[in-house]
C-alpha cells in the first residue's frame, strides 16, 4: 500500500524564557493510506505539536515530511496554503466555523475556495449536500452555527474536512468537547470516511476513541514509545475487545 | 487583588487597552478641537466686533481734497445733531488712495484693486488688533499695517518697505508692521479696505499730501431701525453708509471658510462619538469569558463593573490627557485658515473650552462604560463555558448564501459579515458619508463661485476678458460717461488693431439712489450698463425691465422697501422722486444682494455715479479656454497701463479671493478626511485582528492563504467604505446646497445654481480617499501573516 503520510527525523524546538525546549525528538513515522492512526500521549508530551508539525501548520525545525510524494517543509506559504485546501482536512476540539454563515455554506466554503467553475460549484453543493445526508445533518443546513448541538457542528466540521476530498485528515482530540453520545455519532462518521478511502490520523486522549483506530502511536517527551496495531474495524468490530487491548497496552507504556 | 486583576488585564490585554487609549485621544483631541473651533466660530464677529467697541452705524463721505466743498459733512453733522434716534457720534479723519498712490520697490505695480482708505491707528470709531490678536496701542513712526489680502496679493511680509507718494510734493516711505484686523473694513467682501498709520505720520499724510479727503462717521443710535429709516430719507450724499449688522454679514465669505471648518467640526465629533461607542461595548463584548469566569467564582456584579469602569477610568484619564495636548495646536492650526480677518476668543479661552471638552469627553467615556457594563449583569458563568455562545440566540445571522452564488468565497464572506453585523460598521459607514460631504461642500462652492455663470450673480453679464485702469477712477469722479463711451471705443479698437476679437466691449457703472414704497426707504446701489441690454441679464421672478419706467430689484433692496414684482416705488435722482414699476427680481452678491437695474434707455441722475466694475470684453463663441487666455495675455501686453483679468480672476477678486482660501483648505479637509479613514480603519480592524484571530486561524487551515484572509478582510472595509461613499456621493450636493446655499442666500443669492463637477467631486477625491484608506487597510492587514494555528485556541 502505497504512504499517505512519511515523517522523517522531525523536531521541533521551542525557545521560551530563552530556555531551549525539544519538543519533538527526531520523531519518524509512516501512514499508509487508507489507515486511521491515533497519537496518544500524556499532556505536555508533543501529541498536538506532532500534528501540527505534520500538517504543515508549524513550520519543524528539522525533519521532513511527505504527503505522498510532496515534502512539505519546503513548500512557500502560499503552497502550503493550497495543500491544505486541496489534500487535508483538518477537525478540531472546538468546533471553528464562520458566525455569520450557515451550516451548508460552512462546508461547502474550502471547495467554493478551490473551484472557482460554476458547474464545479454546482457539483460542490450536491457533494455538500449528500455529505450531510451521510452524517445526518442534512436538517440543520440552513441553520445558524449557534442553533446547532456540539455533535451536530462537529458533524458538519468534518464535512467540511472532506469536502475537497484530501488526501488526509487530520484531527486534534475531535470529540474533546462533546458528551459520550455525540462523541460516538462522531467517532461512527470518521471511521465510516476512513473505511470509504480517507487516511486519518488523530490525537487524542480518550481510549474509546482511539480504539476505533487501525494503530495508535504512543508519544512520551517528545519522542514515539510505542506503537499498537488492531485490526480495521470491518475486521473485528467488537469494541470492547479493542479497548482492552489498547487499555492493557497502554497500561504497558505507562499511560 | 482588585488592583491586582486590574493591573494585570491591563497588561494581558494590552492590544485591546492600547487601542481604546489610540480612540480616546482621538475622540479627545477631534471633539477638544471642535468645539473651541465652534465657539470661536460662532462667536467670530460678535467677538471680534465687542472686541472693537464698535457702534451702530458707520457713515463715510467723500470730498475732492481736506479744503474742498464741507457742505456736504455739514449736511451729514446737521442731520446727525438733530436725529432723536442719535445717542451720539464721534468723527474721524481718512484718506483715499488708489493703487497708483503705492510703490513696492522691485514690483512694476501694486496688486490693489480698489480705493484704500488710510487713517490713524487710535480714532474714535474702533480698536485695531495685529495679527495674534493684540489690540494695537502704539505704533512707530515710519511703519504701516496693512491689510491681509494686500499682503497675500502683493507677496509681503513683516518688514518689507512700501512707499505712498501723490506723484506731487509728497512721498514716504513705510516699513510693513504686518497685516491688522479691523472690523469695520476688513472683511474680505468689503471693497475697500485701511491702512493704518502711527498719530504723527497719519498728520504728516494729512497735512502734506493731496489725496482725497474724508470723515468716518461713527454713531450709536436707541432705535437702529428708526434712525436708518430717517437717514435714507434725508438723502444725504456719502460713499459709504452701513450698519454694525450689515457689516457683520460682509464677514460670510471668511466665514464660508469658517463654515466648513465648523462643518469639519460637528462631522469629528460625530464620528468620534459612534466609534467611541462602538469601542467600548466591543472591548466589553470581548471579555464575556473573563467577566463569566469571575462570576463563576463569586465575584459580584458591581465589583466587576466597578473594574470595568475603574479601568475605563484610567484610559479616559490618560487618553483625555494627551487629547488635551494634542488639540492646542491642532485647533489653533485649523482656527488660523479662518482668523486672518478676525479676532478670535483668546488662547487662553480656547484652551479652557478644550480642556472642558476634554474632561467632559473623559466623563463621557466613564459614563458610556459603566452603562455598557449593565450587559455584565446579564452574562453567566456559561458564557466563559461555552466561549459566548449561549444558545439562546434564535435571530438568523447570515442573510446572504454562499450556495448558488458567484461571489467570490473572500468576496461573499466580506459581505455577509457587513450585512449580518451592521451596526459593527455603522461608524465606518458614517465616516464614508461624511468625508464626502466634507468634501463635496468646498469643492462644490469653489466650482460654482468659479464657473461662467457665476457672473450673473454679481449684476453683470458673463465676458471674456475685464480692463481695470486707473483713468477709470478719474471717469468715476468726473462723472463722466461720454468720456466712458470714449475710453471704450478707444479700447476696441486697440484690440481691434492687436488682432483680439472683440464681439462686445460693455461697461457696468454703479450709483446709489434713494428708493421708497409707502414709508419704506432704502439707499440702495443701483447698476447701469452702458453697451448692454437689460435682457441679456439673469432675472429670477418676472420680466427684464422693457420701458423706461421700470426696474429690476436685487432680493434685498426689495426686501427692505417689503417690494414685489408689479409694485410701484419711487426713486429720488436731483431731488427729484421718479415712479418706477418693478418688473423683475432678482439675485445679485454684490452689496449683499442690494440693487437696483435700470432700463438701458432710462435716463439717470450721473451725479450719483460712485463706480465701474471695469470694461468687459466678449470675444464671441468658438474660443476654448486656452485661446481665450492667449487673447487675454496678448491683451494684457497691448494694453500697458491697464490690468487685464480674465473673468474668473476678476470674480475672484470681488469675493476676496474666498476661491484661494477654499482651495488651501480643500487640501487641507482631503488630508484631513483620509487621516480620519485611515485612522478608524486602522483601529477597527487591528479590533478584529484581535478578535478574529481565531477565525483567521481555521482559515488558514482550510487552505486560504495570507492573501485570501487579507482580502477578506480588506473587501468588508472597502465594502463599508464604498457604501458609506456612494451614499456621500448621492447625498453630497443637496448637502452642499443646504450648507454653501445658505451662506450664498446671505450674499444675497437665494437660487444660485451649484456647479458641480462630478469627476472631480464624486470621483477622483473619493477615489483618492478610498485608494489610500485601503492601501493602509492593507498593510495593517499584513499582521494576518503572523496568525497561526494556535491562534485558534486562544486571543490575545
Amino acid at each position: 500500500m502505497a504512504q499517505a503520510l512519511r515523517v522523517e527525523d522531525l523536531c521541533k524546538t521551542y525557545i521560551v524564557n530563552k530556555r531551549q525546549n525539544n519538543v519533538l525528538k527526531n520523531i519518524s513515522f509512516t501512514i499508509e493510506e487508507g489507515e486511521m492512526v491515533a497519537v496518544m500521549g500524556p499532556s505536555g508530551s508533543g501529541k498536538s505539536t506532532l500534528l501540527y508539525s505534520v500538517s504543515g501548520m508549524d513550520r519543524p525545525t528539522a525533519g521532513k515530511v511527505y504527503i505522498k510524494d510532496t515534502e512539505l517543509t519546503g513548500l512557500s506559504e502560499k503552497d502550503m496554503a493550497n495543500m491544505r485546501l486541496a489534500r487535508m482536512g483538518f477537525i478540531f476540539q472546538q468546533m471553528h466555523m464562520l458566525k455569520n454563515l450557515n451550516i451548508m455554506d460552512n462546508i461547502v466554503l474550502p471547495a467554493y475556495q478551490l473551484h472557482k467553475g460554476k458547474t464545479e460549484r454546482e457539483k460542490i453543493d450536491s457533494y455538500g449536500a449528500k455529505l450531510m445526508r451521510k452524517l445526518s445533518i442534512t436538517d440543520i443546513a440552513k441553520n445558524d452555527i449557534t442553533e446547532v448541538s456540539g455533535g451536530q457542528l462537529q458533524r458538519a466540521c468534518i464535512c467540511r474536512s472532506i469536502i475537497n476530498n484530501p488526501d488526509i485528515l487530520f484531527a486534534d482530540e475531535p470529540t474533546g468537547a462533546l458528551n459520550r453520545s455525540s462523541s460516538e455519532d462522531v467517532m461512527k462518521e470518521m471511521v465510516r470516511i476512513n473505511e470509504e478511502g480517507t487516511t486519518i490520523m488523530l490525537v487524542t486522549h480518550d481510549m474509546k476513541v482511539a480504539a476505533k483506530c487501525t494503530r495508535i502511536l504512543y508519544i512520551l517527551d517528545g519522542k514515539i514509545e510505542g506503537e499498537l496495531t488492531l485490526p480495521s474495524m470491518k475486521e473485528s468490530s467488537n469494541v470492547r475487545d479493542r479497548e482492552n487491548q489498547l487499555n492493557h497496552w497502554l497500561i504497558d507504556m505507562g499511560w | 487583588m482588585f488592583f491586582r486583576m486590574l493591573i494585570k488585564n491591563l497588561k494581558q490585554k494590552k492590544s485591546m487597552n492600547i487601542i481604546i487609549l489610540l480612540f480616546v485621544i482621538l475622540a479627545v483631541t477631534f471633539i477638544a478641537t471642535s468645539i473651541s473651533n465652534m465657539v470661536a466660530v460662532m462667536n467670530g464677529t460678535d467677538y471680534f466686533f465687542e472686541q472693537s467697541g464698535l457702534d451702530d452705524y458707520i457713515i463715510l463721505t467723500l470730498r475732492g481734497d481736506k479744503n474742498a466743498d464741507t457742505s456736504n459733512d455739514e449736511n451729514v453733522e446737521k442731520f446727525l445733531d438733530s436725529n432723536k434716534w442719535v445717542d451720539g457720534y464721534s468723527i474721524d479723519e481718512n484718506m483715499y488712495l488708489t493703487n497708483k498712490d503705492f510703490e513696492i520697490e522691485g514690483r512694476e505695480e501694486v496688486q490693489i484693486d480698489n480705493t484704500v482708505i488710510l487713517s490713524c491707528f487710535k480714532i474714535n470709531q474702533q480698536k485695531f488688533f495685529d495679527s495674534e490678536n493684540r489690540e494695537i496701542t502704539s505704533m512707530e513712526n515710519g511703519t504701516i499695517y496693512i491689510p491681509y489680502s494686500y499682503m497675500d496679493a502683493n507677496d509681503l511680509k513683516a518688514g518689507d518697505k512700501i512707499t505712498i507718494t501723490d506723484l506731487k510734493e509728497f512721498q514716504k516711505e513705510f516699513v510693513i508692521k504686518g497685516y491688522f484686523k479691523d472690523a469695520s473694513l476688513g472683511a474680505e467682501m468689503m471693497g475697500n479696505h485701511r491702512c493704518i498709520f502711527s498719530e504723527e505720520d497719519f498728520a504728516e499724510i494729512l497735512s502734506d499730501s493731496s489725496f482725497a479727503y474724508g470723515k468716518m462717521y461713527s454713531i450709536k443710535t436707541n432705535n437702529l431701525k428708526e434712525f436708518k429709516n430717517d437717514y435714507n430719507k434725508a438723502d444725504i450724499y456719502q460713499i459709504f453708509s452701513c450698519d454694525q449688522n450689515t457689516l457683520k454679514l460682509t464677514y460670510i465669505m471668511d466665514m464660508i471658510v469658517a463654515g466648513v471648518l465648523l462643518m469639519l467640526s460637528v462631522c469629528l465629533i460625530i464620528i468620534s462619538a459612534v466609534m467611541m461607542k462602538f469601542v467600548i461595548v466591543f472591548t466589553i463584548n470581548e471579555e464575556y469569558k473573563e467577566i463569566g469566569i469571575m462570576k463563576a467564582i463569586g465575584i459580584k456584579n458591581s465589583d466587576i463593573r466597578r473594574m470595568y469602569v475603574v479601568k475605563y477610568f484610567a484610559i479616559a484619564v490618560v487618553g483625555s490627557a494627551i487629547g488635551f495636548a494634542i488639540s492646542i495646536p491642532f485647533a489653533r492650526l485649523l482656527l488660523k485658515k479662518v482668523a486672518k480677518n478676525i479676532v478670535t476668543i483668546g488662547d487662553k479661552s480656547s484652551m479652557l473650552i478644550e480642556l472642558a471638552a476634554s474632561i467632559a469627553v473623559a466623563v463621557i467615556i466613564v459614563l458610556l462604560a459603566y452603562g455598557s457594563t449593565k450587559k455584565v449583569k446579564k452574562l453567566t458563568p456559561m458564557d466563559a463555558i461555552r466561549s459566548g455562545n449561549n444558545g439562546e440566540r434564535f435571530r438568523k445571522k447570515g442573510i446572504l448564501k454562499l450556495k448558488g452564488s458567484k461571489l467570490k468565497p473572500t468576496t461573499f464572506m466580506a459581505c455577509t459579515d457587513v450585512l449580518s453585523e451592521i451596526r459593527k460598521y455603522v461608524a465606518l459607514f458614517i465616516t464614508g458619508i461624511v468625508g464626502i460631504w466634507l468634501l463635496a461642500m468646498p469643492i462644490n462652492t469653489i466650482n460654482t463661485l468659479n464657473s461662467d455663470s457665476i457672473a450673473g450673480t454679481f449684476s453683470t453679464q458673463s465676458c471674456d476678458i475685464w480692463i481695470i485702469s486707473d483713468e477709470m477712477d478719474e471717469w468715476i469722479i468726473t462723472k463722466d460717461i461720454n468720456a466712458m463711451e470714449e475710453g471704450m471705443v478707444r479700447y476696441k479698437n486697440k484690440l481691434v488693431e492687436a488682432d483680439i476679437p472683440v464681439e462686445k466691449i460693455f461697461m457696468e457703472v454703479m450709483l446709489r439712489f434713494q428708493i421708497t414704497k409707502g414709508d419704506k426707504a432704502f439707499n440702495s446701489a443701483a447698476f447701469q450698463g452702458i453697451h448692454t441690454d437689460t435682457t441679456g441679464y439673469a432675472y429670477e421672478e418676472g420680466t427684464a425691465p422693457m420701458y423706461e419706467n421700470e426696474v429690476a430689484l436685487g432680493y434685498a433692496t426689495a426686501e427692505a422697501i417689503d417690494a414685489k414684482v408689479g409694485d410701484t416705488v419711487y426713486i429720488t435722482m436731483n431731488g427729484e422722486k421718479k415712479e418706477y414699476i418693478v418688473s423683475a427680481l432678482y439675485q445679485t452678491m454684490n452689496n449683499l444682494g442690494e440693487a437696483i437695474r435700470f432700463h438701458q434707455d432710462a435716463e439717470l441722475d450721473n451725479m450719483a455715479i460712485n463706480g465701474t466694475f471695469g470694461i468687459q470684453v466678449s470675444f464671441g463663441d468658438g474660443y476654448d479656454s486656452d485661446m481665450k487666455e492667449q487673447y487675454r495675455e496678448k491683451a494684457a501686453s497691448v494694453l500697458i497701463n491697464a490690468n487685464v483679468k480674465s473673468m474668473r480672476e476678476f470674480i475672484n477678486d470681488m469675493i476676496g479671493g474666498i476661491s484661494g482660501q477654499l482651495d488651501s483648505l480643500k487640501l487641507l479637509i482631503l488630508v484631513i478626511v483620509i487621516l480620519v479613514d485611515i485612522l478608524v480603519v486602522v483601529l477597527m480592524q487591528k479590533m478584529f485582528l484581535i478578535r478574529e484571530k481565531g477565525t483567521m486561524g481555521m482559515l488558514k487551515t482550510m487552505g486560504f492563504t495570507n492573501r485570501n484572509v487579507m482580502a477578506w478582510q480588506t473587501k468588508r472595509i472597502a465594502v463599508v467604505l464604498f457604501a458609506g461613499m456612494l451614499i456621500g456621493c448621492i447625498t453630497g450636493t443637496p448637502f452642499s446646497r443646504i450648507t454653501s446655499g445658505q451662506i450664498f442666500k446671505i450674499m444675497g443669492a437665494p437660487h444660485i445654481e451649484f456647479e458641480v463637477k462630478p469627476f472631480e467631486v464624486y470621483f477622483m477625491y473619493p477615489l483618492i480617499v478610498f485608494i489610500a484608506t485601503v492601501i493602509i487597510c492593507i498593510l495593517t492587514m499584513l499582521k494576518v501573516r503572523k496568525v497561526t494555528v494556535h491562534d485558534i485556541r486562544g486571543e490575545e
